[in-house]
């Protein structure tokens, strides 16, 4: 019973919510005459899903304790995910300070009308009760916070009333035709009688034949006027008896309308009053709830509305009999008259689609109102007690500084009783406490949604401030999770650009930036590895083009930018080690050679450039040098040098005689020692 | 036609004379070198030249006199390379001069000055045919 009764309210609330939803025809159905203050004329639709995107619900919902959740088609769904709910509760947090004496002056009024409608002395003093309710109706109805619910009550005890003396006065008519239609009946049966003074017929006078002939037409033709006056007196006895009838449930039934309105209104405290005011007024005061038949009614009357027939069958079969009975003479006449519809087609495709969409959607509504008053009865107080239960809960949560708890239980009070005197008191300030607290969550969510961790952090840590109860707990363990996961693929990235795998490092900076788009640590990095890699292309480039051209000065100068460049390269690294290696020994040479100078040994100097620059011919430091040496002797360099001419030109003893004399300029060259040597084997050799 | 007074003071002053230029030239070759001198006759080699290009002396005979430089090496059957040091418009250059193994008594040590003839070879290398210590 209790999940039924959850299920109800759910579905009142999901009712409400998508009213703004139903295909937009009104019902058409007039109300019922004399019922015109009564519930909306057109009842909302079912909603499909409630606030799941997902669709249709298929199956039988599985409702769990309260309206803390229902679970739906295997998914979850909370009452205040419906963001027409949400949007209404924010207008609700924010709406300015409500007079608190007006909310108390007119709970006390509520509240003593239903403390005197108690059904024990409606069942003592019946209608005398009215007496003294309808005073208090009356003053609440007057009361500005009541926004017309107890107006509606005091109009429908007024049509009642009405209703019934309606059918006191028909009642005095009834008598008067059943009375004329005794004395018709009398007449006919006199008439049908064969009279004394009535013609006979007599076997030899033609005349007198005749004469009775005309006598029992004419006796037959008044009969059957007699007859059709009768006929039309009991007509109109009936529809008056069925008037009656009909206006007393039409009463009845605008009741039942306006009290299932405020049901799905959730008016609950009005549900209460009306129920007690129905209870007072008719037998049946917890009977069936007779409303769904006639919304299928209407609703069948919507489907039939702008379709018409293509064959009729309008027969009328009428059967007269006379006869001699008993009692005298009878005539008896039966018409019967068919009238039958039939391959029944649309004349406005889209208006009949609307209204069959309108018809379904009453079908549906129908399905939802509870069979008896109890029932409605019982459900909104439950809503009530639950609705208090929940305000209470909110106070204690705000106490122990619990927003989060404190947010839900006055979201789902909301949800349910947003009428009711608890939640429209409920403290102002406390409602700007809870706003704030929303905006902060929201402002969480909006960062975690758009995974912009920076902000989702600076948010919670906002809201661990205002409340104890933090709901983003798991999230903030999953931010750290992010957070790892981006470092990791950051550094993977890295990596990768290092050893110059564009496509490795392009696709872990797609992954990085999938994870934490706006982790702020991603711009730069993805900068600083683009760049490192294009410097290591051009790096390589530029190595390449060095080492092409001997330029192993300007590598070993940039050997730090070479080095990383070429590190996934073997090959190159491998060149670019022997480029520096070999700069390594120039400059060994330029050492001494610079250290010869400055002892003021130029013929060393420049003996030992000559040797560097045999090593290195591509060094032009050695060269400069050897050049600066060699103006400083210049009569050594020449011999020596003309000591090589005379050598290649085949002069063996010349160039002897040159290196001779070099010597004896600089005694310690090795050049000259060297080619004395060598000029002097070859001399002798021959 | 000579005139027969002056006959003989004229055969004595003549006689006197001829004596006298055949004393005067075996003086002079005496002071050349006498007629047992080798170097007589021989030209003395350009060092600078030498030095510049050693081929053109091929064949010639030439002498010097130079200081012995240093040892430049020997080959058994070639003979001893020696340098000498010897002067030139150009200062002091170092002349190199094959002692071959016919003339292998003479052991030149540095230092010492010597007369040198050679010959130039076909390379240009001043082979030395003669040697007379200073």
């Amino acid at each position: 019973m209790k999940n039924r009764n959850c299920l109800l309210l759910l579905g009142l609330i999901l009712i409400l919510v998508e009213q703004s939803e139903l295909i937009g025809q009104s019902n058409g159905s007039p109300p019922a005459a004399g019922g015109q203050a009564q519930a909306t004329a057109t009842l909302p639709a079912l909603p499909n899903g409630g606030g799941n995107s997902a669709g249709v619900p298929a199956g039988t919902p599985e409702p769990t304790t309260g309206l803390d959740g229902v679970n739906w088609d295997g998914k979850s769904f909370k009452i205040t995910d419906v963001k027409i709910i949400d949007s209404k509760f924010s207008a609700y947090l924010n709406e300015p300070a409500i007079s608190y004496e007006e909310e108390k002056e007119y709970a006390k009024l509520v509240n003593e009308l239903l403390e005197r409608l108690d059904v024990f002395r409606i069942r003592s003093e019946g209608k005398k009760l009215l007496q003294e309710v309808l005073p208090l109706l009356k003053a609440a109805s007057r009361h500005p916070r009541d926004g017309g619910c107890c107006r509606q009550i005091y109009n429908a005890v007024g049509v009642d009333a009405q209703s019934k003396d309606s059918a006191l006065s028909k009642e005095v008519r009834i008598m008067a035709l059943k009375k004329e239609i005794e004395t018709m009946k009398w007449n006919m049966s006199l008439t049908a009688r064969p009279g004394t003074m009535e013609i006979k017929p007599s076997f030899n006078s033609t005349s007198s034949s005749f004469e009775y002939e005309e006598a029992q037409r004419e006796k037959r033709t008044r009969m059957a006027f007699m007859q059709n006056d009768l006929e039309d007196k009991y007509s109109e006895l009936l529809a008056t008896q069925n008037s009656i009838v009909s206006k007393t449930d039409d009463a009845r039934l605008a009741l039942q309308r306006m009290i299932v309105g405020n049901f799905i209104n959730k008016r609950f405290d009005h549900v209460m009053i009306a129920t007690s005011f129905y209870r007072l007024l008719y037998s049946d005061g917890a009977g069936e709830v007779k409303l769904q038949e006639k919304i299928i009614e209407e609703a069948a009357n919507n489907a039939k509305k702008l379709r018409s027939a293509t064959s009729f069958d309008r027969n009328t079969t009428t059967s007269e009999t006379m006869g001699v009975g008993t009692s005298g003479l009878y005539s008896n006449r039966t018409t019967t008259r068919n009238n039958s519809d039939s391959g029944i087609t649309s004349m406005l495709p889209s208006a009949s689609e609307a209204l069959g969409a309108v018809t379904a959607a009453k079908i549906k509504v129908a399905s939802l109102i509870p069979d008896t008053m109890t029932e409605l009865e019982m459900i909104s107080q439950e809503a009530i007690d639950q609705c208090n239960r929940y305000v209470s809960a909110v106070r204690g949560h705000i106490a122990q500084n619990e927003l989060e708890n404190a947010f839900e239980r006055l979201q789902e009070a909301f949800a349910v009783g947003e009428q009711l005197a608890s939640v429209r008191s409920f403290p102002r300030e406390y409602k700007q406490q809870l706003w704030k607290y929303k905006k902060a969550v929201k402002e969480a969510r909006a960062g975690l949604a758009s995974k912009d961790l920076g902000k989702a952090k600076l948010a919670m840590d906002r809201l661990g401030q205002m409340t104890t109860d933090n709901p983003f707990s798991k999230e903030e363990s999953e931010m750290g999770n992010i957070t790892t996961i981006s470092a990791m693929h950051l550094a993977k990235a890295r990596e990768a650009a290092t050893r110059g795998d564009r496509e490795t490092m392009n696709k872990e900076l797609e992954e990085a930036a999938k994870i934490w788009p706006q982790n702020p640590a991603l711009a730069e990095a993805s900068a600083k590895m683009l760049d490192q890699l294009n410097q290591q292309v051009q790096g390589k480039e530029d190595l390449r083009k060095l080492l092409q051209q001997k330029n192993y000065k300007y590598i070993m100068e940039e050997k730090a930018r070479f080095l990383a460049a070429s590190s996934d390269e073997p090959v190159l690294l491998e060149q670019l080690k022997n480029a520096l290696e070999t700069q390594g020994k120039a400059l060994a040479w330029k050492a001494r050679i610079e250290e010869l100078l400055k002892r003021g040994d130029p013929y060393g100097a420049w003996e030992e450039a000559e040797k560097g620059i045999s090593e290195h011919p591509e060094n032009t430091d050695l060269m400069k040098l050897r050049s600066d040496a060699s103006v400083k002797c210049p009569e050594y360099v020449d011999k020596i040098e003309k000591a090589r001419s005379a050598e290649s030109k085949d002069d063996p003893a010349a160039a002897l005689a040159l290196y001779l004399a070099a010597r004896q300029i600089y005694p310690q060259s090795a050049l000259a020692r060297d080619g004395i040597a060598s000029l002097a084997k070859k001399l002798l050799a021959k | 036609m000579t005139r027969r007074a002056a006959g003989k003071t004229n055969g004595l002053l003549l006689g006197g004379i001829i004596a006298g230029v055949a004393v005067l030239t075996l003086a002079g070759v005496w002071v050349l070198g006498g007629f047992s001198d080798s170097f007589r006759g021989i030209d003395k080699i350009d060092a600078s030249a030498y030095a510049e290009s050693a081929k053109p002396f091929q064949g010639g005979s030439y002498q010097f006199e130079g200081v012995v430089d240093s040892d430049l090496g020997f080959e058994q059957g070639t003979g001893r390379l020696i340098s000498f040091r010897v002067s030139s418009s150009r200062g002091q250059i170092c002349l190199p001069a094959l002692i071959p193994n016919s003339l292998k008594r003479i052991n030149p040590q540095k230092g010492q000055a010597y007369k040198v003839k050679v010959v130039g070879r076909d390379d240009g290398l001043l082979v030395v045919e003669q040697l007379e210590k200073l």
